[in-house]
């Protein structure tokens, strides 16, 4: 037996299965990244035609007018291969195969409106596309899965109710947040009117619900879940053959989901919120976004310390010895690539900006829910421990409330300074705050706008649905429209042949939306995150204004007290634009 | 002086001497570890340790009692109480309750609902695997997790508030600030723990719990209650763990959207690791050892301030902890992993009827109904779902994988797909960053998966069962945040691959190309584990687990055999990650979590541990439940499910499969009057006093090729 064992030759079945496997695969490869299954190939899908390269025959009714986009399509960057294939300026002008966009010419829209350079498709928006005459011709049909010679296919993902979100729904109507059968009512009306008003070329966009088979929200919501997130994207994909896919919340777009639409060639509208503008770009034509990327926020953040906080006593501490100390930061910080690689930026410009001392501490917590308490706690020791003045909040809200609570078990009082992502700078968030430390401590950063500014009547919305309908908007709810603004707009500059990669060729061109008002902010695709004019990201907001907190008003969200309030009269800034001097938060009196 | 010596004279030692030596080590420790650590090592921290570690012991006590009780690892112990801790949590911020009467009656309603469990949930279990039960336990887990969630949000909305306790008072020892949330966890846990031990050493009812725990059999023939013994332990276990939830909340803070009970997988690999480094019997042991992790886990934190390098740093201590135990085993461990190995192995059918005509139809007849619906499923199924059962069969694979190492060499184990995601990323990263040919990559994966299981099985040389299962459960949650990370190992992992065509012909992109791709690789995983079965290799695998004296007698090298199951293991699942990998067009580490590798046992205990068929349909049935049947019975793959499907079906999937074999092979032994032994092995041979003589091959029952066979009569 021992003879046996030690004979080489029994290895010698194996040794001509590998042989002969070795000599398949190599005079019959497997094809490289790359290959056939690059993005033009997905892009395509069942049913639809690829026309890439090729551009519509159409006319625009036009007296003039700038033409955007661009001609020549060569192969796409494939979102699953090997990322990169120059910066986003050299994408921009790459290959749509879109025939000229006249926007800003004279004439009469598809919506019957007179257009003249400077006005915009919807006259009553600050963020429509600039108008362009009616456009009429051959829109090139199936230029791409989803979309036809008449209608554009996009998917509304949502996911099914369970008995935590009926529970956490019925809390939010209590708060003043519209029913779910009002929000659809005025959605569908703004949908009605975009696709009346848009120039969509002869199509017309069809928003198709569809909840989740597979996916699981609160999963989504930490990153996670990434087999079923991709399940979904195949019914979106090869089931509802959308040409693209938007969320009802971040998590029904979350960063896995959005991923695995983009290997399905399923362009993203509003996904992966506050990802950095890498992630976008190792995607790019397919994920899109009106939320800030976070490397932008970082760029900011870093610009926001420098200029107002460094080097100034943290007098908004709620700890008096704090409060004479000049300020030093601690950052608390998931620990995952993507917001690792976001405060990173924020770290090193402050090192290039000669303040680098300033940050003192900084805690990586792991973003899993059901570890969030221990985390918040240790982290607070350390800051304290560390002498930090200011605790920056480059996290969730849920950990906000743990971090606070902890602060108060360990008699740590600084500033809390936020930096407006995942929507810890909304009220009813910010309301669970330890309000014994975050009322006159808490300030910062918020994309977001004023809620009076967002939804109600004398809102953008409230007022186009008022023109619409000649009714009030119902309360608490703003029918997706900052959603489907990025929907239409990108759209319309994407030309009548109608592709990801036409997507990706018109969104710098479209002007920046939001001035002078800026109640959504100031959109755009055409700046680099740093600021860079020209450099192109895929996220539309490029700004921010400055809130605090305080406990002396009650919010118009929820009808409790306490509310986000903003300084400058809600001005907002962006890259470069921050005044150099201590914010005017807690103003006297 | 050698170690024995060195430990009989520590032994001799006056208490107080010993007391003083075993204080100078921890203050040697301490000073040294001060020294070496970057940010040093503060009293505050050590202190803040030790607090935290107090309420690990508790729960890590209650999986000890139930244990000895029950002789399972209950998944369910940090949720158990977490039901009744959120309402008396609620009842003090919500209604203002006094916070005595609150916590009180939540003490009450913890016991409570453990008794209600065992007599409800538990005791069907009384005679089924323990592994079954085990399995059952993560269902409860489930169950109670998701109470714990939606009570507060039923109750009154989502909160946020500081559950305190009433002491007023405040000491600083650097960096921690200590309240009377602290002391209360100082001074109550040892006082529970005191209880704890005079309730077992000096009452009738705690003398009897541990003359069952000893001995459940005996017990019972003494005449002592064994199953109330057994509710006593579970509202005691419930006590223990709503203790720690009320104790933990008012030093981390409250808020309704996530569980009260604590830290998911972390907080269950901690509890584990103390209780197996307590042997499963001595309480002081125990309590110890989670003291010992607490502070360990938060001087980590404070040296690294990212809990990815403690849970790393932390699988080491574990294992230095379980090798320093490893001599120590007691009679209660070993017999309780000898309980946990007595997964009944499927037999094949009986040579006798193999050739009936009935038999091979019957045979003949499952095997085109399955192939049929293999095949054709493309034409009835949706693209996602053809997706969905891709990634089934890929799940198949490591099912399989897990029969190897579980079912048939013994070693239970927590992080087998975390052997997935090694295997995935070695394919990954050859095949996408550095060029290879995938249908090279993928073998290339499979050996490294092999080499990184034999690494796991290193410390299965001196280890088993449960203190094997810690091991595996810490390396699956590391796994998850540090050694598949992409910012720890970048030059191992590839986030984002294309599909390929193989050999330029056969593309992989639609959902069916990558189901048949899926399936042929099942198909040649299920060959692979069937040859393996039936020859040497896995017949010294079993010979091995049976009884390792026995079979290095017969010349098997046990070392070798045991890595070799490993190896095989961690083979097939590296091949499994592969086609993974491709079906996933990258790979992202949070996919191999140990939520994902306790799933992936879970499915392969329902579907049956004991038969290849069985593995594979456990992950059929758990993945297809929640892939293929509509919303509303996704139910099926949920805990409830599970611990519904556990409770009537306590053989799993694959015991009702083959129960229902077995009596249409019954059916047609009477109607030919063949008279099968091992078939009638199961039922009452008196019946007919034609079987009274027959002989039993052993060999049937664990489906080894008989030697010789002796029909009855």
């Amino acid at each position: 037996m021992q003879e046996t064992r030690k004979d080489p030759l029994r290895f010698g079945p194996l040794a001509v299965v590998a042989t002969i496997w070795v000599a398949i695969t190599t005079f019959f490869p497997t094809d490289e990244p790359g290959g056939p299954a690059s993005a033009s190939t997905v892009a395509a899908g069942p049913g639809a035609t690829t026309v890439v390269g090729s551009t519509g025959g159409g006319t625009v009714a036009t007296s003039g007018g700038a033409a955007a986009g661009s001609g020549g399509a060569g192969p796409a960057v494939t979102a699953g291969g090997a990322s990169g294939g120059g910066g986003p300026a050299s994408r921009a002008t790459g290959g749509s195969g879109t025939e000229a966009v006249a926007a800003g010419a004279s004439g009469v829209t598809k919506g019957g409106l007179p257009c003249e350079p400077g006005v915009r498709q919807l006259p009553i928006s600050s963020y429509a596309h600039p108008c362009q005459p009616a456009w009429s011709g051959d829109n090139g049909g199936a230029t791409h899965r989803g979309v036809t010679a008449e209608s554009i296919r996009i998917v509304i993902r949502t996911f099914p109710e369970t008995a935590n979100s009926q529970a956490v729904a019925a809390v939010g109507e209590q708060a003043g947040a519209a029913s779910e059968e009002d929000t659809e009512m005025v959605f569908r009306t703004f949908l009605d009117y975009f696709n009346e008003h848009f120039e969509t070329y002869g199509r017309t966009v069809e928003l198709v619900e569809y909840q989740s088979r597979f996916g699981n929200g609160t999963t989504e919501a930490q990153s996670k879940g990434r087999e079923e997130a991709c399940l979904d994207a195949d019914v979106v994909a090869n089931e509802l053959n959308a040409f693209g896919v938007v969320g009802t919340t971040a998590a029904a777009v979350s960063g896995p989901f959005a991923e695995c639409a983009a290997q399905r060639g399923v362009v993203v509208f509003n996904g992966a919120a506050y990802f950095p503008e890498k992630f976008y770009d190792a995607l790019h034509p397919y994920v899109w976004a009106t939320t800030m990327e976070c490397e932008r926020i970082s760029y900011q953040v870093a610009e926001y310390l420098s200029k107002r906080l460094v080097d100034r006593p943290a007098q908004w501490a709620g700890d008096p010895l704090l409060q004479t100390q000049s300020r030093k930061f601690a950052t608390y910080v998931p620990n995952n690539d993507e917001y690792q690689h976001c405060v990173n930026i924020t770290e090193s410009e402050a090192r290039r900006q000669g303040h680098g001392d300033a940050n003192v501490s900084r805690y990586n917590y792991t973003l899993d829910v059901s570890r969030f308490p221990d985390e918040a706690a240790r982290g607070i020791v350390q800051f304290k421990a560390d002498g930090a003045t200011t605790i920056v909040l480059a996290c969730d809200p849920i950990s906000v409330i743990f971090l606070t609570q902890s602060a108060s078990s360990q008699a740590y009082r600084p500033e809390w300074f936020l930096i407006g992502v995942a929507l810890q700078d909304t009220d009813n968030l910010a309301q669970l705050y330890d309000q014994t430390q975050v009322d006159g401590h808490l300030f910062g950063m918020s994309q977001l706008g004023a809620t009076p500014k967002l939804i109600g009547p004398a809102s953008e919305p409230g007022r186009l649905y008022r023109h619409i309908t000649g009714q009030t908007i119902p309360d608490g709810t703003a029918g997706g429209y900052t959603g489907l603004h990025q929907i239409f707009n990108l759209i319309q500059a994407a030309g009548p042949h109608l592709t990801p990669d036409a997507i990706a060729a018109g969104a710098p061109t479209i002007p920046p939306g939001g001035a002078p008002d800026y109640p959504f902010g100031y959109w755009s695709f055409a700046d680099g995150p740093d600021g860079t004019p020209g450099a192109g990201d895929h996220t539309a907001v490029e700004d921010s204004r400055e809130i605090y907190w305080t406990s002396a008003y009650v919010s118009p969200e929820t009808d409790k007290p306490g509310t986000y309030v903003e300084t400058y009269g809600g001005r907002r800034f962006r890259n470069g634009e921050w005044p150099a001097e201590e914010p005017p938060v807690y103003p006297a009196g | 002086m050698n170690a024995p010596v060195a430990r009989r004279a520590w032994r001799g030692l006056p208490g107080p001497a010993r007391g003083a030596g075993t204080g100078a080590v921890v203050v040697a420790v301490w000073a040294l570890l001060a020294s070496v650590m970057q940010r040093g090592l503060p009293l505050g921290i050590v202190l803040r340790g030790v607090v935290f570690g107090s309420l690990i012991a508790l729960l890590a006590i209650g999986v000890v009692l139930v244990y000895r009780a029950n002789r399972i690892v209950n998944f369910a112990q940090a949720e158990l109480g977490s039901v009744a801790a959120v309402l008396a949590i609620e009842f003090k911020l919500v209604w203002g309750w006094n916070y005595f009467v609150a916590i009180g009656t939540g003490f009450a309603m913890a016991a409570i609902l453990g008794a209600i469990i065992d007599a409800v949930v538990i005791r069907r279990f009384h005679r089924a695997p323990r592994l079954i039960l085990t399995v059952a336990t993560i269902g409860l887990a489930q169950i109670l997790k998701a109470l714990s969630i939606i009570i507060p949000l039923l109750f009154g909305g989502l909160t946020a508030g500081r559950f305190e306790t009433p002491f007023e008072m405040r000491f600083d020892i650097h960096p921690q600030v200590f309240n009377g949330n602290h002391v209360m966890v100082v001074v109550l846990v040892p006082l529970i723990m005191i209880g704890l031990i005079a309730f077992l050493r000096f009452t009738d009812y705690g003398i009897a719990i541990r003359a069952s725990a000893e001995n459940g059999d005996r017990a019972n023939l003494l005449g002592i209650p064994v199953k109330r013994l057994s509710t006593l332990v579970w509202a005691m276990a419930g006590f223990l763990s709503a203790t720690a939830v009320i104790l933990r909340i008012p030093l981390v803070g409250f808020a309704s959207f996530q569980s009260v009970s604590g830290s998911g997988n972390a907080l269950l690999l901690r509890t584990l690791a103390a209780a197996v480094i307590g042997r499963m019997e001595s309480l002081p042991r125990t309590v110890v050892a989670a003291i010992g992790i607490g502070i360990f886990q938060e001087a980590a934190a404070w040296q690294y301030s990212d809990t990815d390098f403690v849970d790393a740093l932390l699988v080491v201590v574990i294992l230095a902890g379980l090798f320093l135990q490893r001599d120590h085993f007691s009679r209660i461990a070993e017999s309780g992993i000898s309980t946990w190995k007595s997964i009944r192995e499927v037999r094949p059918i009986p040579r006798e009827l193999r050739n009936v005509p009935e038999v091979r139809w019957a045979t003949l007849g499952v095997t085109v109904v399955l192939t049929t619906v293999a095949v054709t499923l493309p034409l009835w199924a949706s693209p996602s779902q053809e997706q969905a059962a891709a990634l089934i069969a890929i799940y198949a694979i490591v099912a399989l994988s897990l029969l190897v190492l579980t079912g048939w060499a013994g070693h239970i184990s927590l992080g087998q797909f975390a052997l997935v995601g090694f295997g995935g990323a070695a394919t990954g990263v050859l095949y996408g960053r550095h060029g290879w040919d995938l249908l090279l990559a993928i073998p290339a994966g499979v050996v490294f998966a092999a080499a990184v299981a034999v690494v796991i099985g290193l410390p299965a040389l001196r280890i088993r069962g449960l203190f094997l299962a810690v091991t595996t459960l810490a390396f699956a949650v590391t796994a998850e945040t540090f050694f598949l990370e992409d910012r720890y190992v970048p030059w191992l992992i590839e986030q984002r691959i294309t599909r390929p065509a193989l050999w330029g012909r056969f593309a992989l992109e639609r959902g069916w190309q990558q189901y048949f791709f899926c399936l042929v690789g099942l198909l040649l995983a299920i060959a692979a584990v069937r040859n393996l079965r039936n020859g040497r290799t896995g017949r010294a695998i079993i010979a091995v687990r049976d009884n390792e004296l026995n079979a290095e007698a017969a010349t098997i090298d046990a070392t070798r055999t045991k890595l070799l199951a490993f190896a095989l293991s961690g083979g097939l699942a590296g091949f499994a990650g592969g086609l993974y990998v491709v079906n996933q067009q990258g790979l992202f580490a949070d996919a191999f979590g140990a939520d994902t590798s306790i799933r992936l046992f879970s499915m392969v205990v329902i579907g049956g541990l004991g038969s290849l068929p069985g593995a594979v349909l456990g992950a059929i049935y758990v993945r297809g439940a929640e892939f293929f049947l509509p919303a509303q019975y996704e139910l099926l793959a949920s805990g409830m499910g599970i611990l519904l499907l556990l409770m009537f079906l306590p053989e799993g999937l694959g015991g009702l499969v083959y129960r229902v074999r077995d009596g249409f092979l019954r059916w047609v032994a009477r109607r030919r009057s063949i008279h099968v032994p091992s078939l009638l092995a199961d039922s009452r041979v008196d019946d007919d006093p034609l079987t009274a003589s027959v002989s039993i091959d052993p060999s049937e029952s664990t489906g080894a090729s008989p030697q010789k066979e002796e029909v009855g009569v």
